[in-house]
């Protein structure tokens, strides 16, 4: 029905000149609300402008009083610095008769007010608020996801972060779907979805990190770890078990008894876990160390003997070996012989001495 | 009475009811309530209940470009703003039967 009518430059320019100042009368409020309240105000000035040759000053008052009823129109406060009997002012309505609650409400409105307007005004603001609108999809999903893990997350997971089952796949399409249309404003206006959103979102954002700590943690709280840093690593290992006896041969294949076993170092070459010191009391050791002409406690002594009594007391045996003979080695001497000729006594550089100081050891 | 104080209470409706069937920018929504006959109707106030009832969710609003001249925001209505226009229908009819029962002279009130 009404054909914009084309205006002339002079009347676009006293729209654009009438239409700043009243921004300018806006500019306590977050560039953004400026933005929304007057956005179009020019072409509608204009508009207002070629339908009369009164000026606008004229038809329309001055711009800080068009101003004040295009914000008091759009439900916006009066502004809070310069107005006169403004906010604590003794102009207002009575405090003290007012409800403390209300009053705390407003404060607190107020106050939100203000630092909204604060964050709003920073440089950075237009930059970080489009991108969180960016990323409102993500968060759609993801508030989702925390409702399902929350509702479903404890029974029906395999991996602890995804469904396990159809049933539960559909539930969180069904719940993913449902924060979509949430987000997109499709039940907007519907009583009480408002309220009711906006306790969902806090109590998805409370509880996104915990669910999500959850459900990254393994499903199965047992795990078995190879603690080799924690374990004493005494004694002789193979595979990754403690020797508990070792069965020497000779070259003939034949089982030797009693051969006494040094290291590199000449330490003596001792198997079991803790030196022998039984400290469990749960299984007495069944093993007995060799003595020495001298007195001393052998327990190098290849093989280890048990006690022949019950408890492991008696009579020190010889125990069951795993293989009675071996095969002969290839180009071993014919003779068997249980104690080892000089001639095959290992290389002087490995000989059995005291363990070596720190400027004796080789190559250093 | 000052017309512009009754005016206020019943802009909402009034916007509403010139936009339901056709979209129209802020000059344009003034225009149509003047000519409808509320002459008395502040360009500022009529601006500023357009970007509330947008706030709200009851209008929509686009931005057509204008030749070499400033855009035009253009405004709609919503199912939201529909339904909302519906109730203040209903509390305005119920509203203006009592008050014409009220002000008809002579005994309509005891």
């Amino acid at each position: 029905m009404s054909a914009p009518t084309p205006e002339t430059p002079a009347e676009l320019a006293a729209a654009r000149e009438y239409a700043a100042a009243v921004r300018s009368a806006l500019a306590d409020l977050p560039p953004d609300v400026v933005e929304e309240l007057a956005g179009g105000l020019e072409a509608d000035l204009a508009c207002s402008a070629a339908e009369s040759a009164t000026p606008l000053r004229d038809r329309l008052g001055e711009p800080a009083r068009y101003a004040e009823e295009l914000r008091a129109a759009a439900g916006l406060a009066a502004p809070a610095a310069g107005a006169p009997g403004g906010t604590g002012g003794p102009a207002g309505p009575a405090p003290a008769r007012a409800n403390p609650l209300a009053v705390l409400r407003a404060d607190l409105a107020q106050g939100w007010a203000e630092s909204a307007a604060a964050v709003r005004a920073q440089r950075w603001w237009p930059w970080a608020s489009d991108l969180a609108r960016t990323l409102r999809p993500a968060w759609w999903l993801a508030r989702a996801w925390v409702v399902w893990q929350l509702l479903f997350g404890g029974s029906d997971t395999t991996s602890g972060v995804l469904p396990g089952s159809l049933g539960g796949l559909v539930a969180l399409v069904a719940l993913s779907l449902a924060s979509v249309e949430l987000g997109r404003g499709r039940w907007a206006g519907r009583t009480g979805t408002g309220a009711g959103v906006t306790a969902a979102n806090a109590v998805a954002a409370l509880a996104l990190l915990p669910v999500l700590a959850a459900a990254a943690a393994p499903v199965s709280s047992v795990q078995y770890v190879t603690e080799t840093g924690t374990m004493p690593s005494t004694g002789v290992w193979v595979d990754g078990q403690v020797v508990s006896n070792l069965f020497p041969y000779d070259a003939q294949g034949n089982p030797l008894t009693g051969v006494q076993l040094l290291d590199d170092y000449g330490r003596p070459v001792q198997v079991g876990e803790d030196n022998r010191t039984d400290w469990s009391g749960a299984e007495p050791d069944p093993y007995r160390p060799a003595v020495d002409a001298e007195g001393q406690v052998r327990w190098n002594a290849y093989p280890l003997q048990v006690g022949a009594g019950p408890d492991g007391g008696g009579r020190a045996v010889e125990v069951p070996r795993p293989e009675p003979t071996l095969p002969a080695l290839v180009g071993a001497p014919a003779t068997p012989s249980a104690t080892p000729s000089p001639d095959l006594v290992a290389p002087p550089a490995a000989a059995p001495t005291a363990p070596p100081a720190p400027e004796a050891a080789p190559g250093s | 009475m000052d017309a512009t104080q009754l005016l206020k209470g019943v802009l909402d409706a009034a916007v509403l009811a010139v936009v339901e069937h056709e979209d129209g920018y802020g000059y344009d929504v003034v225009r149509r309530l003047r000519a409808a006959g509320l002459e008395d109707v502040g360009d500022a106030s009529v601006y500023g209940t357009l970007r509330r009832l947008y706030a709200a969710g009851a209008l929509t609003s686009y931005v057509v470009p204008s030749g070499e001249g400033p855009a035009r925001k253009y405004y709609g209505t919503t199912p939201q703003g529909r339904a909302l226009l519906e109730e203040q229908r209903k509390s305005w009819r119920s509203f203006a039967e009592t008050m014409t029962t009220l002000l008809e002279p002579g005994e309509a009130h005891r």
